[in-house]
């Protein structure tokens, strides 16, 4: 029987949530406000956490498909998680793809995709393979790094002098509008995402504990995320933010401390490269359990060998460069993401709540 | 040939796909909606909830029931 620590299901959410979302100026679109979007999201973030921890309360020792089965019935609940397969492997190439462009454009510019993508997938199919105990030991180990990191990064490039806060005024310039029009896609990205959870919290040792975690991740996770935006507009700008390919690291390679500490970009890159690594494996072997619930097959191994082998093609077969995908991102959140993070969970719970009250009568 | 171009195509960008992806989640959100829109007016006519499953699972020791019962 697979079990994880609190502590490790705090890493593993933590290192999940800020994984990929170094590399985009999320919420950009609300200009130099972009940050208020994040906070404003977090909000959203916290509620979402509720609903999932009230299904895994309500459902402690079962799994996301499981709840949906009993919830919405066998047919349904199949049905629904048949959707969410394909939404999670949307959204784990999505991934597979971003971090493997981010090597390309960062360290590897000659190496062929497939290549980076290809050894990035043996490395999450192997540590799956020995299950999910030792991807959740490594996070414990990486979590602080990466914590420091960020941190020590905002301390250099303060004292860099790189920061010009003027970048961030006026506050509420353009008014509300720009901020409501992309909560949606912060919203979605990287709060919602922590539905995959639902198919970890029965490995949790200390049940009680998950709404206390999880609440404290979001909050953790969007106070940090708020930071890095704030770094990235008042040192970039929020117009090179917004097009720049990977503004933090842009910011990263800006750190100049009187020429002794500089050129940080190469660490940055592997410490980045960490939390996308997490991202997607935690997304893997979420999907992975998923399939061989539907598929009432209790040995995940062959499917996730098989599902890692498809995940190689379809990321690179589903977009054809990085300036796609960034363009894809707010398409993906706004007509399908925000309800498979979002509406599909708050209706669940909604039902389940009416068919209790139901039972009761 | 064909076929890979075919399967390529069905993975594309805004192809196929994510079109399945869009209408899909749409359709399920108003079942979803129904659904619930059903079983609350079975509720506001007082219709009692017996599926075995269901209620089953209910049953067991999870801490909304253990709250339901303190309150009790």
């Amino acid at each position: 029987m697979t079990h994880i620590s609190k502590y490790q299901l705090f890493t593993l959410m933590f290192i999940f949530e800020v994984g990929s979302t170094t590399l985009f100026a999320l919420g950009i679109s609300a200009k130099q406000d972009a940050w208020i979007v994040i906070l404003a999201a977090l909000l959203l973030g916290v509620f979402i956490m509720y609903i999932f921890t009230e299904l895994q309360k309500a459902y402690p020792n079962k799994n996301f498909v499981e709840m949906m089965t009993s919830i919405l019935g066998n047919k349904l609940g199949m049905v629904m998680a048949f959707l969410y397969v394909w939404q999670t492997i949307w959204s784990n190439s999505r991934n597979l793809r971003e971090f493997g462009e981010m090597i390309l454009l960062t360290s590897l510019s000659r190496t062929p995709l497939i290549v980076i993508i290809g050894s990035f997938m043996i490395l999450s199919i192997f540590t799956l393979l020995k299950g999910i105990e030792v991807l959740a030991r490594v996070s414990e180990i990486l979590t602080p790094l990466l914590l420091i990191f960020l941190v020590m990064v905002f301390i250099l490039i303060y004292l860099s002098g790189e920061m010009n806060f003027e970048n961030l005024r006026p506050v509420l310039g353009n008014g509300l509008k720009p901020i409501i029009r992309a909560l949606p896609n912060v919203a979605m990205f990287p709060f919602g995402e922590l539905y995959i959870f639902l198919m970890y919290y029965q490995f949790v040792n200390e049940k009680e504990e998950i709404r206390k975690i999880g609440m404290t991740v979001v909050i953790v996770a969007g106070v940090l995320l708020a930071i890095t935006l704030i770094v990235d507009i008042s040192v970039l700008g929020d117009k090179y933010a917004a097009i720049a390919a990977i503004p933090f690291w842009e910011v990263i390679r800006l750190i100049n401390i009187r020429e002794i500490i500089t050129n940080l970009d190469a660490i940055a890159t592997m410490i980045i490269f960490y939390g996308g690594f997490f991202k997607m494996t935690v997304y893997m072997y979420g999907n992975v359990l998923i399939i061989s619930d539907l598929l009432k097959n209790k040995n995940y191994k062959l499917i996730l060998i098989l599902y890692g082998l498809f995940l190689i093609y379809f990321s690179i077969a589903f977009e054809p460069s990085f300036a796609y995908h960034r363009w894809m991102t707010s398409f993906d959140t706004n007509y399908f993401g925000i309800y498979f993070t979002h509406v599909f969970p708050t209706l669940m719970f909604l039902i389940y709540v009416v068919k209790r009250k139901r039972v009761q009568l | 040939m064909y076929v890979i171009d075919y399967i390529n195509n069905l993975c594309s960008g805004r192809g196929p796909f994510p079109f399945f992806l869009v209408i899909s989640s749409w359709g399920f959100t108003l079942v979803l909606m129904v659904i619930l829109i059903y079983h609350f007016f079975l509720y506001m006519i007082g219709k009692k909830y017996r599926n075995k499953k269901f209620v089953y699972d209910l049953g067991r020791d999870t801490e909304n029931n253990r709250k339901e019962k303190n309150k009790k």
